[in-house]
């Protein structure tokens, strides 16, 4: 890869090996080791014992660019924050950090329960790289953006885990580092403390200082990075511009969440569901579909036995989570088959549905004839994707838009402005 | 060279080895009621209870020395060794979420650990400058070679703790045996009773042990106003050296995998 002179953070080809095995070992165990290395004489370095968190990693963070580190669990993202703030070395490779380096990984980590929350400024901040004499300049300055100044000659194991967390990032954020190593610690405090985090983070990163952040929140990413790397089992998937890998990332992650087939059973056995799938308005079975398009949801079944007036009850819900979207309810309606026998397929056409594009599920339950009776508990059924709008933002689009076409609200009603 | 980066990278950590020293104090004493007394209270209790068994009961020869002081003379330093080696064979274990989630010189806790045990060793100071007032020990000349065997001292304590707390990180049988081996140490060293008591065959064997050396050169130069014999300190100091340089070697071979393995 290009190498500029620019750049605060390089890695070249970084690999890092983690042993499966338990971490504590006791003496019998290494006689044990030894024993049986004796007897078999080839020793056991199959591989199995260990994996590799990432392997031959390459990249470079410029100085004043914002990285942001996505992927989903187990891709080696907090591993490499390890790496970056020397908590472990690699096990191949090189790491070159240029500057002074903080990282905001566990926020309060050096505290001392029983020391007050003015001593653990000082520890913590000494932890972090500062000298005292620093501290005592950015003591005020400290303690006014953690809110504390009531609390600080108090005990810290008497702090709630707000004002910990608090406290914590209200020291690593006076460090004034170089380069700032951020995981995850957005989520701390109430919704006030989070908005000064973040602002806090923000001001950092356009006050041109190198940033490398780990996050699950798509929108902190988009918002504050210049650079995503999409990792995946240790390695690059794609690496580029927010716009560009996180349509990517959230397409990728929406072919995970499709669920190809379910079957379920009624509570007694005598009802099956065999296959749910989606149709269009034309009667093709499809599994995507754009935003406003008729679906039809096709539930094969297979009753043992006549079953008199099953009460069918559909929603739709976000793959995310949450309550419905919106049901589609025979207790309801009272549009209820007379009776169902042998196998059949009932259909539940939803008309022009409103979806932005992302995957959903369809759950469903099944209620007796006297609709106080379950047959079949509301359960995941089958999953659908709607990939796209079928019309182009008209606004220019800029940050913020991954964030409103793919993020948030889920659902979009026909609207028009007048003024 | 990668030895000596590491020494500069600790000098350059100093204000964090002195505030985390200072922490492990003021947090040790924190909750108790007669807080610092305690630093003095051990040895001294300690003392006073060899005094009465090995002086009122099993009469132990002293070299004509009080019994009292003779005993704490040996007791305070061996003290500061004994609890500096509990204290720092577990401390990288103890501080899990700090090697985990921060970097900093791992050498720091174990050596945290000394220095906080050198400040209760201060503190038993005292005493001993009112145990010479009160036996009328005269300020011998001899005592300027303190700071060398203090020195000595220090290394190996240094040496073991450095390497104890590292292979304690694998293997936690290391923490359960120190007691145990510091127990044994205890009874090779001259605390109780003086050297003299120690058969001829045995005593260039005995020598070897420079904790031992290090406690009877203090009561020689300290008590006794003789010069301690030139090959045995020589000795001690070599072996020492050699300890400190064992046990920093073996930390820094370790230190990478802490992480990985806690």
């Amino acid at each position: 890869m290009p190498t500029s002179s620019d750049a605060v953070i390089r890695l070249d080809n970084v690999s890092k090996r983690y042993s499966l095995r338990a971490g504590q070992e006791s003496l019998r165990s290494l006689v044990g080791a030894w024993g049986s290395r004796l007897l078999r004489r080839n020793g056991s370095d199959s591989g199995q014992d260990h994996f590799w968190a990432l392997k031959d990693l390459a990249f470079e963070v410029r100085r004043g660019e914002a990285l942001g580190i996505i992927g989903p669990n187990g891709a080696g993202k907090t591993t490499i924050l390890k790496l970056l703030s020397r908590i472990t070395p690699p096990t191949s490779g090189t790491i070159t950090l240029v500057g002074r380096s903080s990282s905001l990984l566990e926020l309060g980590a050096g505290f001392h329960p029983d020391l007050t929350g003015r001593e653990n400024i000082f520890l913590n901040g000494v932890i972090l790289g500062l000298t005292r004499r620093q501290i005592k300049e950015r003591f005020d300055q400290i303690v006014a953006f953690a809110e504390l100044e009531r609390f600080i000659d108090m005990p810290v194991k008497r702090y709630s885990s707000g004002m910990y967390a608090r406290l914590g990032f209200a020291v690593a954020a006076h460090v004034d580092p170089d380069i700032m190593l951020v995981d995850e610690v957005l989520a701390v405090g109430d919704a006030g403390f989070q908005r000064k985090c973040y602002d806090f983070i923000h001001a950092f990163v356009t006050g041109g200082k190198t940033t490398v952040f780990v996050s699950h929140n798509l929108y902190v990413i988009e918002q504050l990075c210049d650079r995503v790397i999409w990792l995946d089992g240790g390695q690059i998937v794609m690496a580029g511009q927010p716009g560009r890998v996180l349509p990517a990332y959230l397409d990728h992650m929406d072919q995970k969440a499709l669920v190809s087939k379910t079957t379920a059973e009624s509570v007694d056995g005598h009802l099956r569901v065999a296959q749910v799938d989606f149709t269009d308005a034309e009667g093709n079975r499809r599994e995507a579909f754009t935003t406003g398009e008729s679906i039809t949801i096709n539930i094969k079944y297979q009753a043992e036995r006549p079953i008199a007036s099953p009460h069918f009850v559909l929603g739709v819900v976000d793959a995310q989570g949450g309550p419905p979207l919106f049901l589609a309810s025979m207790l309801v309606d009272g549009n209820v088959p007379p009776s169902i026998a042998g196998e059949g397929v009932l259909k539940c056409k939803l008309g022009s549905v409103p979806l932005m594009p992302r995957v959903y599920y369809v759950w469903g339950e099944i209620w007796a004839a006297d609709r106080t009776r379950m047959l079949m508990k509301w359960q995941r059924l089958a999953s659908f994707r709607v990939s796209g709008t079928g019309e182009e933002p008209q606004q220019e689009v800029g940050k913020g838009s991954i964030r409103h076409q793919r993020v948030d609200a889920p659902i979009r009603v026909p609207y028009t402005w007048d003024y | 060279m990668t030895l000596l980066a590491g020494f500069r990278e600790l000098y350059d950590y100093r204000e964090l080895l002195q505030t985390w020293a200072s922490r492990e104090i003021k947090a040790r004493y924190k909750q108790s009621l007669f807080g610092f007394a305690w630093a003095i209270f051990q040895p001294l209790a300690f003392s006073a209870i060899y005094v009465l068994v090995f002086s009122y009961i099993v009469k132990v020869p002293s070299d004509g020395i009080p019994y009292p002081i003779f005993v704490y003379s040996a007791i305070l330093p061996w003290t500061f060794f004994a609890r500096a080696v509990v204290g720092g064979v577990p401390s990288i274990v103890a501080n899990i979420n700090l090697v985990t989630k921060i970097y900093l010189p791992r050498a720091m806790f174990p050596l945290a650990a000394v220095a906080t045990h050198f400040v209760d060793f201060l503190c038993g100071l005292v005493v001993f400058a009112a145990l010479m007032v009160y036996y009328r020990v005269p300020l011998n000349p001899t005592m300027v070679l303190l700071p060398v065997l203090f020195l000595i001292q220090l290394l190996l304590i240094a040496g073991v703790v450095l390497g104890a707390s590292a292979i304690n990180v694998f293997y936690r049988d290391v923490n359960q045996m120190t007691p145990l081996l510091l127990q044994l140490w205890m009874y090779a060293c001259p605390i109780i009773y003086p050297v003299s008591l120690v058969p001829d065959w045995l005593r260039p064997w005995y020598l070897l042990n420079p904790m031992a050396v290090v406690i009877d050169a203090y009561r020689q130069v300290v008590l006794k106003a003789q010069l301690p014999a030139w090959d045995h300190l020589g000795m001690a100091a070599l072996i020492s050296v050699a300890i400190f340089v064992l046990g920093y070697v073996t930390f820094k071979r370790l230190e990478g995998r802490f992480a990985d393995l806690i």
